[in-house]
């Protein structure tokens, strides 16, 4: 026991002695380490002043622990550097186009516009928007750092260089006042599970960092379960794609675009970059929230939860995953290992639609998705699954008959549109009241009508 | 360059804090750090409105770590006194009790005791560990419910101001304003059109990133040092002072970087607690809010209730105007009443004005000021209504405002004549704006407004100093919030006529210069510029006499020109020009070291006015808004340095679009806030904006030596009618309650629409 957790920080190897694997990176690069660049804005993910590059992805520190870097190659803001030795190209972009204003969003910034670089997109207005999505700014009304971001995008310095040893990937378990145990293989998390059903299972850990950073809990003992292979594989197949639980968002946007366009213009709007580098679709799942933003989408495309324990392993239909609020199928020895996922047919309408006040970095007030197997012009089988109408996500069985069998027309649709109100009773709450969302879902049906009769295609460009 | 008059003034130069702040070097609040500093921790009330039967602190006490304790017994009694507060006023009285609770706690998040401990987690326990009983007392969030008789009073002693004769009774209104020019009711009789609108606005946060942070250290001897984000901290060594009984030149307050006040940095409210735990435990203190702290406790900006009525001809000339305002004080009285009563119909030259304000407690944190306090509120009503006027007369916004405008020589309902000010001409430099001549896109609707700004002066001290070398150095003492740094730098350096590279501008601590109000009311580059103009005309003066001496002549036939003393004609001599390098060089043989001071009460500070063009959209079915198009212009006298004149006006104006579209404090039953958090207290990102567009117009301030005029607070007074006034046009719906979030819009929609049967 007690191996320490190693990583590279800004280019050199650092050995984390004395340091409880749950401690923030945040709070371990601003206490310990004493790099006070990276700032605290929030300690919960929504404002992007503790942005780091983890693996050259950007990823919130405040709600990452230590425990979950061992391995990784992260840079701060101090370890930016451009040729010669002066600020980095994005660094002196920023000072240059007055992207600074009182300048504590400005570490998180440059670290998002560096990442955006590293990435190689092309600079538009809209991917500039999605790489400062996860980034407030209070001071500048963004422009300028948009300008900045444009101007530097296509020419990333090399960051510093990783050392030439690489850190070893073993099974580790690090201890401090939390155990943090780091599997390499099903058995090992299986056994691990069954001998701690209460340990925290941690995947990326943007919902349960949450609890760390922002409500200050100390776990007892963690299971990272990132590690484990059988949990990390991807696979598209003709018909349909396979997606191990603890692939990040960021891993699965490409495949989903190629696949299913829906599925991932959706995925580009949950949370930010920096929740997405992290976020895993096992994780949305765990978390089992009524407004978690892939379980209607897995609803209406009728996904298969493989499921394992010491005692075996089973497949679970999503539609039986659910079970009540915050509440699953999953055994307490259980973990998710992948998510069989059939993909909609050429004849078939798959949309999915997700309602906020803002467009990026938003809790969804409605989730809603939608697949309709369509056989001249009369609804064959009709999926319609939603978040935030429910205390769970749920699909709508009397609107879905509703449809079943009748054409698809504007009056069918109206129908359908009624019978929303006998499916749900939606949350109610600050973010928002049950009328509205109940009205905006009932709006949404007959946006997809219009849209799949080719009338609102100007309706999407919102 | 703006004018071409000016070397330096109307550059775009490097600020002097860009490299700092985009290499992470930059110390904010919460990176000052001491040996052996315990970190303290605050206990905050659950309930919105108790009386507190008995505090016990023994257990927390006890808890290993633990090294002090503090409770409002620890602060003493203050007077029932005003005082100035940045932009607003305070009473020292309530001020130590919203800094630590007494005999009630008045809102959720209320302080009611403070520890400080070896660790944060220990801190946290500790706080845990207070055991506090309370009498829950019924509550009132409302303005307009806690303005009804029988609402819960929150201060048995509250006697309305204002009003004759003085109520007997106490209640929740704790002030009434009038301020009237003409006859309101006269002037209405010769209206020939008359529109009358009633509007609610909801509390919003500043929303600075940077959380309040301090580091207090009290020695045995006495002396108090203390570092801390805030925008006065001078003010910060006023308040420690005199609520904790230390004399003042016992402390000393030295500002870090500021990462974003907007005027919430105006107030103190960790730093005296850090003082006394410092004292209590003979340790450094530490103190930094959390997020939810920062939005549950700490100042937001009040909500509220505007009414108003317009009396036009059918020209669209404005014969008659009423406003009546009500705002949220929060927990103690001292809303920005007095603001934002002024301000609304200052964009306007009309003959008859009558203006009524409540000023109204009830359970909600104290507000603090938030750019233009008190005028987006005022603005939102009033250029509301004057676009129903425009749209009921069929007139252009813009023709209307011009119509109606006011111009050097209008007298203001508040008092004072407008000297030289450019609403005119910014309403102008709009019409002719590529953006107003081009129709907004289809689908998309456009909507106007205007916004007014007095602008502030007040104390300011600065120093110049010569080092060695001939390079300069210029000391004020007003935390930058917005580039005023590199403003200050650009004055000094175009009055001395060098390079803007020699000139490095410091913001001292209260200990080294001379006191500063805060940095608040946009007085920054007006009135520190002023007294920065002075101090580096005092240190020519001095190198005047220094080449005087050197070549043996009389001062007065020494003249300061490009950077160089002359001889001031050929009488007087042939010499050489001496520069300030040689001058500093030989300063030891003519007199010493070389300085310069200034100290002021600045005055004639020159009001701001702004308009705003924006083109929006509103989805039907969700309610939500897309802005296309945005172009904010505004009068700023002289734009000293462009680039942060325009990032002013656009962040401005971004809050403005928050304020409209989303951002509210929400209550629940409770009277606790649902939303403390930036997860769903909703500020614009990126995407939710189109590249703003600054439209600067300069029209100088005759009161000062560049023409400044303040140009922060301007821009956030406009947005919230605008964007009302665009989905009004959009929808046509006049929507009168903010925020217009998509589920209030939704909501509109489908009560204005006909009901489709659905079978
Ligand atoms: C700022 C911010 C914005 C966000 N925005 C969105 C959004 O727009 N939409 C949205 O849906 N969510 C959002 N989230 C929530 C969160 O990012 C997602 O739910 C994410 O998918 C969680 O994945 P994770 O890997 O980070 O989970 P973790 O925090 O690691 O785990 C979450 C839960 O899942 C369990 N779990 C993880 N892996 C497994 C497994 N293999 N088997 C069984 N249980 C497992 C964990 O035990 C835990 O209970 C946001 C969060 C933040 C902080
Ligand atoms: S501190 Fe705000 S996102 Fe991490
Ligand atoms: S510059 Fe102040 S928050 Fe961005």
């Amino acid at each position: 026991m007690g191996e320490p957790i190693e990583i590279v920080l800004n280019g050199a190897r650092r050995r984390l002695d004395g340091v409880s694997p749950a401690m923030t990176l945040l709070d371990w690069l601003r206490g310990p380490a004493r790099l006070t660049g990276t700032k605290e804005g929030c300690a919960e993910g929504d404002c992007g002043a503790c942005t780091v590059l983890v693996d050259r992805l950007p990823v919130n520190a405040c709600l990452a622990v230590v425990g979950q870097m061992h391995g990784r190659v992260i840079h701060t803001v101090e370890g930016l550097r451009g040729a010669d030795g002066a600020p980095h190209p994005v660094q002196r972009a920023l000072a240059e186009s007055d992207g600074t204003q009182c300048g504590f969003c400005t570490p998180g910034i440059v670290m998002s516009a560096v990442a955006f670089g590293c990435g190689g997109e092309e600079p538009t207005p809209e991917t500039i928007h999605d790489a400062l999505a996860g980034n407030l700014c209070r001071c500048t009304g963004y422009r300028p750092i948009v300008e900045a971001v444009a101007r530097c995008a296509r020419s990333p310095e090399p960051l510093p260089p990783a050392p030439a040893v690489p850190i070893d990937h073993e099974a580790r378990t690090f201890d401090g006042p939390t155990i943090l145990h780091a599997p390499r293989a099903l058995a090992e998390l299986l056994r691990l599970r069954a001998e701690h059903p209460d340990a925290w299972l941690l995947a990326g850990g943007t919902d349960l960092g949450v609890r760390v950073s922002h409500d200050r809990e100390v776990p007892g003992r963690v299971i990272h379960v990132v590690g484990v292979p059988e949990l990390n594989g991807l696979a598209a197949h003709p018909d349909r794609i396979e997606i191990g639980a603890a692939t990040t968002y960021q891993r699965l946007l490409p495949i989903l675009t190629n696949h299913v366009p829906p599925f991932a213009e959706m995925i580009r709007r949950l949370g930010s970059r920096q929740i997405r580098s992290m976020g895993t679709i096992g994780g949305n799942l765990g978390t089992a929230s009524p407004i978690g933003d892939t379980s209607p989408v897995l609803l209406a495309l009728g996904a298969t939860l493989h499921l394992a324990s010491i005692r075996g392993r089973r497949a679970v239909a999503i539609d039986d995953f659910f079970l009540g609020y915050r509440e699953t199928a999953l055994a307490p020895d259980e973990v998710i290992v992948s998510i069989d996922m059939r993909l909609p047919s050429a004849d078939e309408i798959f949309h999915v639609d997700k309602v906020s006040k803002r467009r990026d970095q938003d809790i969804s007030a409605v989730l809603g998705a939608y697949k309709l197997g369509m056989v001249d012009g009369i609804v064959r089988e009709a999926r319609l699954a939603y978040g935030g109408m429910a205390a769970i996500p749920a699909r709508a069985p009397h609107a879905e008959a509703t449809l079943a069998g009748a054409p698809w027309t504007e009056a069918t649709v109206e129908r359908a549109v009624a019978a929303l109100a006998r499916d749900f009773e939606p949350l109610d709450d600050w973010r928002a009241s049950a009328e509205y969302r109940l009205m905006v879902a009932g709006n949404l049906l007959r946006r997809l009508y219009l849209r799949s009769a080719g009338v609102a295609a100007e309706l999407d460009a919102l | 360059m703006s004018t071409g008059k000016y070397k330096w003034i109307g550059t775009r130069v490097d600020r002097p804090d860009g490299a700092d702040k985009v290499t992470g070097r930059a110390r904010f609040g919460a990176d000052f750090n001491m040996p052996g500093q315990l970190i303290g921790r605050v206990l905050r009330s659950p309930h919105a409105h108790a009386i507190i039967k008995s505090v016990d602190t023994s257990a927390a006490e006890k808890l290993p770590g633990v090294k002090a304790v503090v409770t409002a017994k620890d602060l003493p009694e203050q007077p029932n006194v005003i005082v100035p507060a940045g932009e607003m006023q305070v009473n020292l009285r309530d001020i130590t009790r919203n800094i630590l609770a007494r005999e009630k706690v008045l809102f959720e998040g209320h302080p009611i005791a403070a520890v400080a401990a070896t660790t944060d987690a220990i801190a946290k326990q500790a706080v845990e560990l207070i055991k506090v009983e309370y009498e829950v007392l019924p509550h009132v969030i409302d303005v307009t419910e806690a303005m009804k008789p029988g609402a819960p009073v929150l201060h048995d002693h509250l006697i309305t101001e204002g009003v004759k004769p003085a109520p007997t009774k106490a209640s929740n209104i704790a002030k009434r304003m009038d301020n009237t020019k003409g006859d309101f009711e006269a002037g209405l009789k010769q209206a020939e059109i008359v529109v009358e609108r009633e509007y609610t606005t909801q509390a919003v946060h500043q929303g600075y990133i940077e959380p309040h942070a301090t580091l207090a250290s009290a020695a045995e001897d006495g002396q108090v040092q203390l570092w801390s984000t805030t925008q006065g901290h001078f003010q910060v060594r006023g308040f420690v002072s005199r609520l904790l009984g230390i004399e003042t030149s016992q402390i000393r307050v030295t500002p870090s970087e500021i990462g974003g006040g907007f005027g919430g940095k105006t107030v103190v409210y960790l730093e005296p607690i850090a003082v006394r735990l410092s004292q209590k435990s003979g340790k450094p203190v530490k103190m930094v809010m959390t997020r939810e702290e920062v939005f549950r406790a700490s100042g937001p900006a009040p909500g509220g209730t505007v009414r108003v009525k317009l009396g036009a001809k059918k020209d669209g000339t404005i014969v008659a105007a009423e406003c009546e305002i009500a705002l949220q004080a929060g927990a103690f009285p001292g809303s920005p009443l007095g603001p934002a009563c002024w301000t609304s119909f200052a964009c306007y030259d009309i003959p008859n004005i009558k203006v009524v304000g409540f000023d109204v407690v009830s359970n909600r944190p104290k507000v603090a000021a938030y750019r233009a306090p008190g005028a987006p509120i005022s603005a939102w009503g009033v250029e509301s209504t004057l676009d129903v006027l425009a749209l009921e007369l069929g007139m252009d916004p813009i023709d209307l405002r011009l119509k109606n405008a006011a111009k050097k020589g209008t007298k203001t309902s508040y008092g004072p004549t407008f000297d030289t000010i450019g609403f005119v001409e910014t309403l102008e430099a709009v019409k002719k704006s590529a953006h107003y001549k081009t129709p907004p896109k289809p689908g998309y609707a456009r909507g106007v407004a205007a916004g007014f700004w007095f602008n502030v002066g007040a104390d300011s001290s600065a120093a110049s100093h010569v080092a060695e070398d001939g390079t300069v150095t210029v000391i004020s003492g007003n935390p930058d919030i917005g580039g005023s740094r590199a403003s200050l730098a650009l004055m000094a350096a175009e009055e001395l006529g060098v390079d803007y590279s020699k000139v490095r501008p410091i913001i001292a601590d209260t200990s080294s210069i001379g006191f500063n109000f805060v940095t608040g009311g946009s007085r920054v580059t007006f009135a520190t510029g002023l007294a920065v103009v002075n101090s580096v005309r005092d240190m020519i003066r001095e190198l005047k006499v220094r080449a005087a001496k050197t070549w043996g002549v009389d001062p007065d036939a020494v003249i300061w020109e490009d950077g160089v003393a002359k001889p001031a004609g050929s009488n007087v001599g042939e010499f050489e020009p001496l520069t300030l390098s040689q001058l500093a060089a030989t300063a030891g043989k003519t007199g010493g070291p070389i300085n310069g001071h200034a100290q002021l009460n600045a005055q004639g500070a020159g009001p701001g006015f702004g308009v705003h063009v924006v083109d929006l959209k509103v989805d039907r079915d969700t309610g939500c808004v897309h802005i296309d198009r945005y172009t904010a212009a505004q009068d700023v006298g002289t734009a000293i340095h462009p680039s942060y004149v325009e990032g002013q006006i656009q962040g401005g104006a971004v809050q403005g679009i928050g304020w409209a579209l989303n951002e509210e404090y929400i209550y629940n039953a409770k009277g606790r806030l649902d939303n403390a958090g930036f997860l769903d207290y909703r500020m614009p990102v990126a995407s939710d904006l189109p590249m703003i567009d600054a439209l600067v117009v300069e029209v100088p301030n005759p009161h000062h030596p560049y023409g400044v005029r303040g140009v922060g607070e301007v821009p956030i007074v406009p947005p919230l009618a605008a964007v009302g006034n665009a989905v009004a046009r959009s929808i046509n719906i006049r929507m009168t309650d903010l925020p217009l979030s998509p589920p209030r819009l939704s909501a509109a929609i489908d009560a204005a629409t006909p009901k489709m049967a659905a079978e």
